[in-house]
């Protein structure tokens, strides 16, 4: 071989040598130098590979993986450990889920932020503020950093007038003919609905609650939502209602039924036109049974859960005297429809009374295993199958490019409860932080207020005149401070009027004991409340609020026109969270003969 | 009649006894030089092999994406670039040289027609090399793609053996194909076949029936292959697409083959 032909060989290898050496490799700790040329991934906290789980992509249990998430979104599911420089989390075996769905949920206060801390990373509200929905539902198409839940809502309901929907004292457009449904759709689509959901009771069911639109208009709005290009839902609560919305085309139905078992004639339909359900089957059992929540829930001291969620889940809706055994039918219509092959949907319908946002899901999950449906078949119907069932590309099954919604927990396989535990739970690849409450005010016992001076108080955050006025209703309330009190000087009066108007009338004065709304005051070294009294004979009502909920407590007292003192056991107020009072109200009762009255009120004390 | 000559000159077109092993590689050595001249003098080739995998990388891998992706893509425009030389080289030249006379003319030389070859092969994997290293230099510098030597390494080992049934392929069409034709059809084919492979944009996001298709290409398993060096392939265990290149590899050299005798015999 000529020297030239070696030369240019060991030129060519020497070449290639220092070029291959001078390819830049991964930082290590032995090489502190140049960390700014360092890829932007290594801190992203959205990118990371985790893993060995135990990996149930929202349809199946695939085994062993390990996945690779960059920027919020699954880049990659191996067997085997995957190699980059990302943060490596060890999953040590336990479950992967995707972020759990809720099919039914109401959007209010820190809804969206209540969900994520027990992995349900994605809602389908089923009636919320319009006004309130367009800036939450933003960010969900994208990967942003967020301690909240992605949110699908229906919006505005679709309902009669003075239908189920306009109770809550949000005034919300009513439909009442068919040619109306075109345009009234369109008013929701505008307004950002996703879905169309319609209220629909059949004039032949067996008890009627509210008035409701007629089969026609039902039709036409089902019609209209399909012509927009929209998913339409019906709410309906017996089984003569279900026929006639699935009979007039609905794509599911937000509620089971409990007040008769299924027949064939339904469930041949929906199962003919492929009509979804989401039983609701918690909200039911708080109607009826009332003992899940206790069971798995409120009998436990390990769970996170705010005073408030504590509060909704030992409520019921005992106003409708429902007979517990009517739960079984409920039970019995899910797994027969499942046996069926109806899809069956998880969700929760909080925050209404016997249910919390987040934990809810869990809860409504063990009640769907209880009416017959395995693990694997509740957890699609919690991931999966509502993605599936309303058109969600991203989320519900764990694929590369799906978003990294997902849930760590431990043998979810064989245990449901596991779910109340949740190991890690991440929102477009980040974590999830626990919501640290903020600890509720100290009370000292003794006087809360003596009013000696004017309507100050001396603990907690003032009184105040309050009415259903506020919400709409007729009713109506003045507060003044008057010279003469109870055995001493000065005490606080409230003028008003109760009347019909608001579903839940109210009239009277507000009290907040702690130093904030949200967080109340605790209550729970006290055990009686009392307070002098005087002002139109009558009987009224002391109401305990817990933080962050809505829904009070109430019991009674006599008032008459000489001063006396009321000493009220705070036992007597079941079921409110007596660690986190936010307000105390005192009302005119809502059936009042006469609807003027005035109260004048002094000396609160706390013993 | 034509079976036993054939089979004489295959065998002696692989030991080539008439030729002393420095004969033999002072031969190699001249057809890769020639053809490498050759390439070297045809702008139409260079500017393109060289220049297109780079720019589209540096738009793709880096710009558009903002370098989210640039070492996954880093491998997949190394594949895309290493499949140019070898398509082209072997399929336009092939068929323009056969047109013009020097295709017979080799085979009728006393030298082997597999120098002839072989040079070729050596020019392709030479234009691959550079095209290689080009974009190992975007993505250091502009993509910053960090990767261990042993990374780099294999990435370009395998990437430029992995240029085999891209060259058979090729060689395949450069034979078949008439030399009008062939720049065309080899355009055709390589633009897809990279695309549909999975080597412009990640094979992930493309919609589930092409995900599905990708698994009839050879270019679908080289990328995936590179991709196992960095630990971005499929879930897909990696000995399947090599499995799937060497059938392939097999496939396109019969077909080379068969074409090969057809055009002597011809």
């Amino acid at each position: 071989m000529s020297s030239k032909t070696l030369l240019i060989t060991f030129g060519s290898v020497l070449t290639l040598g220092v070029f291959f050496s001078l390819l830049p490799t991964p930082e290590t700790a032995t090489a502190p130098v140049a960390t700014t040329t360092a890829s932007p991934e290594i801190s992203d906290p959205a990118s990371f590979v985790l893993g060995p789980v135990q990996l149930f992509d929202g349809e199946k249990w695939l085994g062993q993986r390990y996945l690779e998430v960059r920027q919020g979104r699954i880049s990659q599911i191996s067997e085997h450990p995957i190699k980059t420089d990302l943060p490596q989390i060890e999953g040590e075996g336990r479950s992967l889920l995707p972020g759990l769905i809720d099919a039914h949920v109401h959007t209010y206060a820190d809804a969206l932020e209540l969900a994520p801390q027990y992995g349900v990373t994605t809602v389908l509200d089923m009636f919320m503020s319009a006004q309130l929905m367009k800036p939450l539902q933003a960010g969900r198409d994208e990967t942003p950093s967020q301690q909240r839940a992605d949110l699908y809502s229906a919006g505005t309901l679709i309902t009669a007038p003075k239908g189920h929907g306009t109770e809550y004292g949000m005034p919300i457009p009513t439909i009442k003919t068919p040619e109306q449904a075109d345009a009234f759709v369109a008013a929701r689509v505008a307004e950002g609905s996703d879905f169309i959901k319609i209220v629909y009771e059949s004039n032949k069911a067996p008890r009627k609650f509210f008035p409701s639109i007629d089969e026609a208009t039902l039709t036409a709005v089902i019609k209209a939502a399909h012509q927009q290009g929209k998913l339409a839902v019906v709410h309906i609560s017996d089984q003569q209602s279900a026929l006639e919305a699935v009979r007039a085309g609905a794509d599911g139905l937000v509620h089971g039924f409990i007040e008769s078992r299924v027949q064939q004639k339904l469930l041949d339909l929906m199962k003919a036109q492929n009509v979804f359900i989401i039983p609701t089957l918690a909200v039911h059992e708080a109607m009826t049974v009332r003992q899940h929540n206790a069971k798995y829930v409120l009998n436990r001291n390990d769970l996170k859960l705010s005073a408030n969620q504590r509060h909704n889940l030992k409520q019921g809706f005992t106003q409708f005297n429902i007979p517990p055994a009517l739960f079984e039918n409920l039970l019995y219509n899910t797994r027969v429809m499942h046996q069926h092959g109806i899809r069956i949907l998880a969700g929760t319908d909080a925050p209404n009374p016997g249910t919390a946002h987040g934990i809810s899901l869990p809860l409504e999950m063990l009640l769907l295993q209880q009416a017959g449906l395995s693990i694997d078949e509740v957890l699609k119907s919690a991931t999966s199958l509502p993605a599936s069932s309303f058109g969600l590309k991203q989320v519900g099954l764990l694929k590369v490019g799906a978003k990294a919604d997902l849930l760590l927990v431990g043998d979810v396989q064989n245990d449901l409860t596991t779910l109340f535990t949740p190991e890690k739970i991440w929102k477009n690849g980040v974590r999830i932080n626990p919501i640290i409450s903020a600890a509720a005010s100290k009370v000292t016992a003794g006087l809360l207020a003596d009013f000696a001076q004017s309507h100050k108080t001396i603990q907690g955050l003032g009184i105040s005149a309050s009415s259903d006025s506020m919400m709409q209703g007729q009713s109506s309330a003045k507060m003044s401070w008057i010279a003469e009190g109870f055995q001493s000087t000065g005490a606080i009066r409230v003028d008003g009027a109760i009347k019909p108007g608001f579903s839940y009338p109210w009239s009277g004065l507000t009290y907040l004991p702690g130093k904030s709304m949200e967080q109340g005051a605790d209550l729970t070294a006290f055990t009686h409340v009392s307070f002098a009294v005087r002002g139109t004979p009558g009987s009224y009502q002391l109401q305990l609020f817990s933080a962050g909920s809505m829904l009070p407590v109430v019991a009674d007292f006599n008032v008459s026109n000489d001063w006396q003192i009321i000493n009220m056991p705070l036992s007597q107020f079941a079921g409110a969270e007596l660690s986190a009072i936010s307000m105390l109200l005192w009302s005119a009762p809502a059936n009042a003969p006469q609807p003027e009255y005035f109260l004048e009120l002094d000396e609160i004390k706390i013993n | 009649m034509n079976t036993p000559r054939m089979q004489t000159s295959t065998i002696k077109a692989a030991t080539m006894p008439w030729l002393s092993w420095r004969q033999t590689l002072n031969l190699l050595v001249m057809e890769a030089k020639l053809d490498l001249l050759t390439l070297w003098r045809t702008p139409g080739f260079v500017a393109p092999s060289l220049i297109f995998p780079v720019m589209f990388y540096l738009l793709f891998g880096v710009f558009i994406t903002k370098g989210g992706q640039s070492d996954y893509l880093l491998v997949t425009y190394c594949c895309f670039g290493v499949m140019g030389p070898a398509l082209f080289n072997f399929g336009v030249n092939v068929a323009t040289e056969k047109s013009q006379g020097w295709l017979t003319m080799k085979q009728i030389a006393p030298a082997p027609v597999s120098a002839y070859l072989f040079g070729k092969m050596v020019s392709s994997l030479l234009f691959a090399l550079v095209i290689v290293m080009l974009l190992f230099v975007c993505a250091a510098l502009f993509g910053n793609v960090r990767l261990y030597t042993s990374q780099w390494l294999g990435l370009a080992g395998l990437v430029l053996v992995g240029t085999l049934p891209f060259c058979l392929f090729g060689l395949w069409l450069g034979l078949t194909l008439s030399a009008k034709a062939a720049p065309a059809v080899v355009n055709l084919i390589y633009l897809p076949l990279a695309f549909l492979g999975g080597l412009w944009l990640p094979i992930h996001i493309l919609p589930g029936f092409m995900q599905h298709f990708a698994q009839l290409l050879p270019s679908f398993h080289f990328g995936q292959l590179a991709l196992s060096v960095i630990g971005r392939d499929l879930p897909q265990p990696w000995w399947q697409h090599l499995l799937a290149l060497l059938v392939f590899t097999v496939v396109f050299g019969v077909l080379a083959s068969r074409a090969f005798r057809q055009n002597r015999s011809a």
